[in-house]
């Protein structure tokens, strides 16, 4: 819409420019008559103008150089034919102004020509030869100075100063980059020294109050005393609070017990935890997660609220912190609330989140078993994940009444999930599998085989080498073949001469090859 | 009518030239703007990001590094155990013996104690015959795999171990470079961390070792390199991947990622065929083609990339290697853009077709081509005396300062987000580079520009000519016979 308003102003305004000299149509382009017939006089002929001579009683006056018919064209010309006509025959006569051969008053004439010369229909005749001579003599009297001189003529040409604009506006910024650059170079060293330097005068007074003082006297202590150690006015330098948050926060990772209650206590009493609920409350995602991680690693579970509002944020590391706050912080939360999560999980996130799992799982009930009902396959990826990674040998039975009726990647997970047990399913679910017309599970089931299979899964296996599969699963399939029965397996390699076969073979005994 | 023609032609020419003038000055800026975006949320992201997880974590992807060497006898044995102290729970390392004439083989062989197996090695892409497949006694380097193959090349080497490699990612990287502790935990992250899209691939920083202090695998004290050549290197860097990369991965267009150190879904590098080994060009001729393979298929997907300085090399100090390796980067991009001209400004490829292909073809791999036509173009207007000083003065400064001030604004970036030149001289040292590299410098990159692109067409380098002839599907590759490519 902008755009089209743009161009219509444009327009009009390049119309305005191009019609300077068409006059409007009220504009008087004659003073008064004196100035209409100076105008016919100099101009001559006019197209469809034209003149006749008539005596008092109206009769047209002919003569050699007035015919009656069609009128004289020059006005000078009528007027010099009026002129010889009273002297001949002192004759009285008017001059009568014809518009296309119609006889027309001397106003609608004027008015004639003001409209052609409005609408530009003719061209003024102008005395050229007269002027040039007059301006050259003119510009020979006046010594020659031009308009714009000095650093104005390049301003004058607009392309020149178009050139130089850019030329300058480039050397500003260029030079302005290299300026900012040996400026920010010169800053950040000392930022980095200033850092340097408040985290020293922060380690001492901090190391005294967590090894001088109790929990109860941490907690009492008066603002003058606080600021002894920590200086009123150093608390409200940005820096200096950033050291102190990043200095508490790397002390409160590696203390335990009393000494983690007193750096809480006293993030709380420096009103630090204030400035993480703010980072909370922010717009901006890196000041959030900041604020989620600070309250994480405080432990400070009375922001919690605030931490619950982002679990479902659309932000990736949002939703993410928020989830492994929350899950790290609530005592009284389990994993049903990601279950219910409609975003997809990556595997970095399922990595953050199966650390805290890992460390809770002993001292919570986490209802894991919600997560194989998610709507969402990533969530319930993850769900089997868990099991096998925190061993929860309880969870397979479940796992198995499922197995027939999920999708091929909760298939191979499940799958992959026996197998890193180790125990044994029902033959169904591997045997179906290696079957599978599914490259992907055929091959997983053929690597499980080997530790959750039974006799039936040797049999199934020898009929499958026999089809000739790829190399690849022909080679997992002859390993798994090996670990569930020997005997079977040497007999195969006995019977069957093939090149490929006859290298895996080789392979498989070698004993520096064993985990390749 | 000869006249009219000529003066057509030139005007034509004119046209373009302010054209492309323009473009770059805009496409700069656009970059600018796009990488320090990318680069205040990649930083953001960083100061949350717990990278001691993914070192134990079972949910984290496995990741086969593969390093293919060649005559690297004086320095494999500490390269390779560097790479084994890499800080990461599941990893092997895939050690390639290109076919060396030197006595890395033994070197490895005596140092980690290996022996020849019976691996039944399965060639799912297609490469020079394996000679022997080596792994060691000792326990303590049960991670490393060691491949003796016939002589093939790089991509080859690389083909060769994506063959052997067990994990589910690859990192491919050369050799001799040095890699940070952490590097794999941080470039793993990305594959990690989307949802909604396959990440296909993950490029890294390559940072510049020449003056500075290593220890234990790590730089632990930058300094800028003593020559004039080796401090361009920094900036250009900088410049490449600090900002080009950055404003790539921002736009889901990154074309490129280095050959010396990027890592890649194995899956999807064996469904395409792996590398190519007939390009030179062949680390962004693979993610080119992975990239055609996913969005023929319509899937969504990503190139990742991470800019932290995890891994480090020696640049070429000296003009004739420097020379060579110009020559073979814009021969290999001349390559891949002629392989995959079929994305050019096509839809169906969506970002890549529309921006980041147009863009590689213009202004990287056509770049010293037009500024070649373009000193012609001047010369041209001097000799017929329609030559106007001022305005060419006046293209010519801001182009200069228009490279000063990208130039300035990707070592501010390294400033912001690592600064590892802590030393004030060091800064100084870049400024005045900056200052000197498009007088002093810049004309050479273009003279090896021009060179590359002239020892394409006559043919040197071992390019064939049935490779210009572009795939018509991703996977066409896999369909050319070696011996067709020389015919």
């Amino acid at each position: 819409m902008i755009v089209k308003r743009t161009a219509t102003l444009v327009f009009l305004l390049c119309l305005l420019i191009k019609t300077e000299v068409v006059l409007a149509q009220n504009e008087q382009v004659f003073a008064d008559s004196i100035s209409f017939v100076d105008f016919l006089k100099a101009q001559g002929e006019i197209p469809g103008l034209n003149y006749r001579l008539i005596d008092s009683s109206g009769k047209i006056i002919s003569t050699a150089l007035a015919p009656e018919v069609g009128g004289i064209v020059d006005y000078s010309q009528a007027l010099a034919i009026q002129d010889s006509v009273l002297n001949r025959g002192s004759v009285e006569s008017t001059l009568e102004f014809l518009v296309y051969n119609e006889s027309s008053s001397f106003e609608a004439s004027q008015e004639y020509v003001s409209n052609l010369l409005r609408n530009g229909d003719i061209v003024v005749n102008t005395p050229d030869s007269v002027n040039r001579k007059d301006l050259i003599s003119l510009a020979n009297k006046e010594r020659y100075s031009p308009l714009l001189s000095g650093p104005y003529s390049y301003i004058g040409d607009y392309k020149i100063f178009a050139v130089i604009s850019t030329i300058t506006l480039f050397f500003v910024f260029a030079f302005a980059m290299i300026f900012f650059m040996v400026l920010y170079k010169a800053r950040r060293n000392r930022k980095e020294k200033l850092v340097a330097s408040y985290d020293e005068q922060i380690v001492g007074p901090l190391s005294e109050i967590l090894f001088e003082k109790s929990l109860e006297e941490l907690e009492s202590l008066s603002n003058e005393e606080l600021y002894l150690s920590f200086p009123e006015n150093q608390l409200k330098k940005p820096i200096y609070m950033q050291v102190l948050v990043g200095r508490i926060l790397a002390l409160n990772k590696k203390m335990k017990g009393d000494f983690k209650l007193k750096l809480k206590a006293l993030y709380k009493r420096l009103d630090l935890d204030k400035l993480s609920i703010e980072k909370l409350k922010s717009t901006k995602w890196d000041r959030i997660v900041t604020g989620m991680v600070e309250v994480n690693e405080m432990d400070y579970t009375e922001a919690l609220v605030w931490v619950k509002k982002h679990v479902n944020s659309p932000n990736f590391h949002i939703r993410s912190q928020a989830v492994a706050t929350l899950l790290n912080l609530s005592e009284n939360i389990d994993l049903t609330f990601l279950r219910d999560q409609s975003f997809p999980l990556s595997r970095w996130q399922q990595m953050n989140y199966l650390r805290i799992i890992k460390h809770l799982h002993s001292t919570r009930n986490l209802h894991l078993g919600n997560l194989f009902d998610s709507e969402n396959q990533s969530i319930r990826l993850f769900g089997y994940k868990l099991v096998r990674v925190i061993g929860r040998v309880d969870l397979l039975a479940d796992l198995e009444s499922k197995f027939p009726f999920t999708e091929i990647e909760d298939k191979i997970e499940i799958i992959k999930t026996f197998e890193y047990l180790g125990v044994p399913a029902l033959s169904e679910l591997i045997n179906g599998s290696l079957t599978s017309e599914n490259i992907k599970l055929a091959s997983i089931a053929a690597r499980a085989a080997g530790v959750i299979g039974d006799q039936s899964t040797a049999q199934l296996i020898i009929k499958i080498l026999n089809d000739a599969p790829g190399f690849k699963l022909k080679m997992t399939l002859m390993k798994s073949l090996q670990s569930l029965n020997v005997q079977l397996y040497n007999q195969f390699i006995e019977e069957n001469l093939s090149p490929d076969l006859q290298r895996i073979s080789q392979h498989l005994s070698d004993p520096l090859l064993q985990d390749v | 009518m000869y006249s009219f023609l000529f003066y057509l032609i030139l005007e034509v020419f004119g046209i373009i030239f302010l054209f492309l003038s323009f473009s770059v000055i805009v496409i700069y800026l656009l970059i600018m703007i796009l990488s320090a975006l990318e680069m205040r949320d990649h930083r953001r992201k960083n100061r949350f990001a717990d990278y001691q997880d993914i070192i134990t974590s079972p949910i984290a992807p496995g990741v086969s590094i593969l390093a293919p060497a060649f005559n690297e006898g004086e320095s494999i044995v500490q390269n390779v155990k560097s790479l084994l102290s890499l800080h990461y729970g599941k990893f092997e390392v895939i050690v390639i013996n290109d076919g060396s004439k030197d006595d890395t083989l033994s070197k490895l062989i005596k140092a980690f104690d290996l022996k020849i197996t019976d691996f039944a090695y399965n060639e799912e892409i297609s490469a020079q015959p394996v000679r022997g497949i080596y792994k060691s006694n000792n326990r303590s380097f049960n991670r490393l795999v060691v491949i003796d193959k016939e002589n093939g090349g790089k991509a080859d080497a690389l083909n060769t171990g994506i063959n052997v490699a067990s994990k589910e990612l690859l990192a491919c990287i050369d050799v001799d470079c040095i890699l940070s502790h952490e590097s794999i935990t941080r470039m793993v992250r990305p594959f990690m961390e989307e949802t909604n899209r396959k990440v296909i691939a993950v490029g890294g920083v390559i940072g510049i070792a020449n003056n500075c202090d290593v220890q234990d695998g790590t730089v632990t004290k930058y300094r800028v390199p003593t020559t004039l050549l080796g401090r361009f290197q920094v900036v250009e860097y900088c410049r490449a991947f600090l900002m080009g990369r950055m404003a790539w991965t921002r736009l889901n267009g990154l074309m490129l990622i280095s050959g010396a150190f990027g890592f890649f879904n194995r899956e999807l590098v064996v469904e395409v065929g792996g590398y190519f080994p007939k390009t030179v060009g062949e680390d962004m001729e693979l993610v080119v083609r992975m990239r055609r393979y996913m969005e023929e298929r319509k899937i969504p997907y990503k190139v990742g990339f991470v800019p932290d300085p995890l891994c480090w090399t020696e640049v070429p100090e000296q003009e004739e290697v420097l020379a060579r390796q110009r020559n073979r980067w814009i021969r290999g991009t001349i390559e891949t853009l002629q392989l995959h001209r079929v994305t050019r400004l096509n839809p169906n490829y969506g970002v890549m077709g529309l921006v980041s292909y147009p863009y590689w073809n213009i202004f990287e791999k056509m770049a010293p081509v037009l500024e070649l036509l373009g000193l012609l173009y001047t010369l041209v207007l001097i000799i017929i005396n329609d030559f106007s000083a001022f305005y060419f003065v006046a293209l010519f400064v801001v182009l200069y300062l228009l490279s000063i001030l990208v130039s300035s604004f990707s070592i501010l970036y390294e400033q912001i987000a690592y600064n590892n030149y802590k030393d004030k001289k060091d800064l100084n040292k870049l400024i005045f580079t900056i200052i000197l590299e498009p007088l002093m410098i810049h004309p050479k990159v273009v003279f090896w520009g021009l060179k590359g692109h002239w020892d394409f067409i006559v043919g040197k380098g071992g390019w064939g000519n049935m490779i210009r002839t572009g795939f018509k599907k991703s996977e066409d590759k896999k369909n050319i016979e070696p011996n067709s490519l020389n015919s």
